[in-house]
């Protein structure tokens, strides 16, 4: 699979034409299709139509963007202007968004074209993207087992070759589990870092759109070009991501950086495959100059708990508007009565996952129960926020594995919420505390699987946190 | 404390949900295990800590005041579930005897 930053220089200097670059990803969308089902929708005609006009401009002699005939896939719950946008969800199955969400018309400015819609948990709420109303999305590398979620379509169409780019979602690890999962790279930015006007909201203080990629320098430029403040979301901010550092390019360019793994994310729960995948990282960074020390997150065992009142009482408040009324698929009712039209409607076309949690979610927040519960995770909150800025202060990264385990086989854990939520220990701290985390291949655990190894770094230092992700992802 | 029928049902008379009678047991069972993990967030102490809503300071921003082409309501009637006449059409809010 060819990068997104060769593919650019290639459309560019007119070598290789967009429209060829599109054939081609076609293609293998529909080849990948057919055993991973990692599309919700595959939008060939827009892709080719895209594609004619990056050639026009490249012919014309004008700039055509530095993602120029570039295929991206883009979950789908972002916002695409005339292109359905279902979120996973029934109630979603005929939305056709007559906007596009702000990162996606910043793709497009780039050149980038936009190949098709992803398969996701719905709405973004799961860990495996199973609970699509599109059906569940399989591992390219085998079809028995999960993707990883909730963007595990994304994720999918990475790691089998599809595109060398594709947005996701994170919540509580949604973009960096899956690559975990499916051995690629997954970048969830800085609270703010880009706009998330268009995004289907699931948690909106936890919610960040982030990157897929086989390359940290891919999503290094696709954040580069999305970044920057939006008048449409009042949440993002005029940050840049940096360029790629200068890292020494002797044989220690890691020199200097200072990387501390987590000692509460490397113990008990960690599979053990996926413990050494990361001892052996560790050693690799050091070798390569790093500075490696052990740090600690002690409130790291109240994350999952806090996280889960947080994002349960949003969604709770966030999916009350669809209610079927001016939008969404609605359920008629005997007797013409709009209320029953509503909760029918509600119960018909949102799945049992998003149920639990929009009642899980409406019990933290309701009379009784919203200082003891809602209130208290937010003062949680700041604790593991504080935690982690001064586990952070002596170093450059954090270093954990993305997720404890590999990819379960499909259905395993559907009947235990528990067991599945539990799995968002190592990724939901960065989503409390708001701070960028990039997950990097880390080799083979359990089962002939891939791992992978999560680095979290500071707010808004995209920039360092990518250069030391990419020397990781090629040690 | 385990969630009876009746909390269940208030639960879902807030959120507007019809649940399925088949579901129901299902969906105790699942919110009473959920709560009672989270529950661990009680031994915390949490005196004088300031809750976090979000992970950043914001300050209002207005926007530019440029006009814009908002979306057109041709775009928004093409979503309604009915229409009628440029209008949508939603079932019955009040009743139609008074």
């Amino acid at each position: 699979m060819t990068s997104a930053v060769q593919i650019a220089k290639e459309v560019r200097s007119g070598g290789r034409s967009a429209v060829d670059v599109v054939t081609e990803a076609l293609d293998r969308a529909a080849a990948s299709q057919a055993r991973t089902n990692a599309f919700v929708t595959i939008s060939s005609e827009r892709a080719l139509v895209a594609a004619r006009r990056i050639d026009d401009v490249v012919r014309s002699g004008r700039e055509p963007g530095p993602l120029a005939g570039v295929p991206v896939a883009i979950k789908d719950n972002i916002c695409t202007r005339g292109l359905r946008t279902t979120a996973g969800s029934a109630i979603l199955r005929d939305f056709v968004p007559p906007y596009d969400a702000t990162v996606v018309a910043r793709l497009e400015a780039a050149g980038a074209i936009v190949l098709g819609k992803t398969n996701l948990d719905e709405f973004g709420m799961g860990s495996s993207s199973e609970r699509s109303a599109s059906g569940p999305v399989r591992h390219p590398l085998d079809p028995g087992r999960v993707t990883g979620g909730s963007s595990g379509g994304s994720a999918a169409a990475v790691a089998d070759g599809v595109v060398p780019l594709a947005l996701g979602s994170d919540t509580g690890g949604s973009v960096r589990q899956p690559a975990a999962f499916c051995g690629v790279v997954g970048c969830k930015p800085t609270y703010g870092l880009l706009s998330r006007y268009g995004l289907i909201a699931y948690a909106s203080s936890l919610d960040q759109i982030g990157v897929l990629s086989r390359d940290v320098e891919d999503a290094r430029l696709a954040l580069a070009v999305m970044s920057g403040r939006d008048p449409l979301d009042a949440t993002s901010v005029d940050a840049a991501v940096a360029p790629e550092r200068a890292l020494a390019t002797s044989d220690a360019p890691l020199a200097g950086v200072r990387i501390g793994v987590v000692r509460e994310l490397m113990g008990e729960g960690v599979a053990p495959g996926v413990r050494s995948a990361l001892t052996a990282l560790r050693a690799r960074l050091e070798g390569l100059g790093a500075a490696v020390v052990e740090v600690s997150v002690p409130s790291v065992r109240l994350a999952v708990a806090t996280y889960y009142v947080i994002a349960t009482a949003e969604a709770s408040s966030n999916l009350a508007r669809y209610d079927a009324m001016l939008y969404g698929a609605r359920v008629a009712v005997a007797g013409d009565d709009q209320e029953r039209s509503m909760r029918r409607s509600r119960a018909a076309g949102l799945g049992r996952e998003v149920q639990r949690r929009i009642l899980m979610g409406t019990f933290v927040l309701s009379a009784g129960s919203f200082d003891a519960y809602y209130r208290r995770a937010l003062q949680v909150r700041r604790l593991v926020a504080d935690d982690v800025a001064a586990a952070l202060a002596g170093v450059d990264a954090l270093l954990t594995p993305t997720a404890p385990t590999v990819s379960w086989p499909l259905g395993a854990r559907l009947d235990d919420p528990l067991a599945m939520y539990l799995g968002d220990v190592t990724t939901c701290i960065a989503n409390l505390a708001g701070a960028p985390a990039v997950s990097v291949p880390a080799g083979i655990a359990e089962d002939d699987l891939p791992c992978g190894a999560q680095f979290v770094g500071a707010p808004f230092d995209e920039g360092r946190l990518l250069s030391i992700a990419a020397v990781a992802a090629r040690s | 404390m385990p969630l009876t029928d009746a909390d269940l049902d208030h639960l879902a008379d807030l959120a507007r949900l019809e649940l399925p009678a088949e579901d129901r047991a299902g969906l105790r069972r699942d919110l009473d295990r959920l709560l009672g993990y989270v529950a661990l967030l009680q031994e915390v102490d949490v005196d004088g800590v300031v809750p976090m809503q979000r992970p950043m300071h914001l300050a209002d921003v207005l926007r530019d005041d440029e006009a814009v082409r908002p979306v057109g309501s041709g775009d928004l009637e093409a979503l309604a579930p009915a229409t009628s006449e440029g209008r949508v059409v939603v079932p019955r809010t009040v009743d139609g005897s008074g």
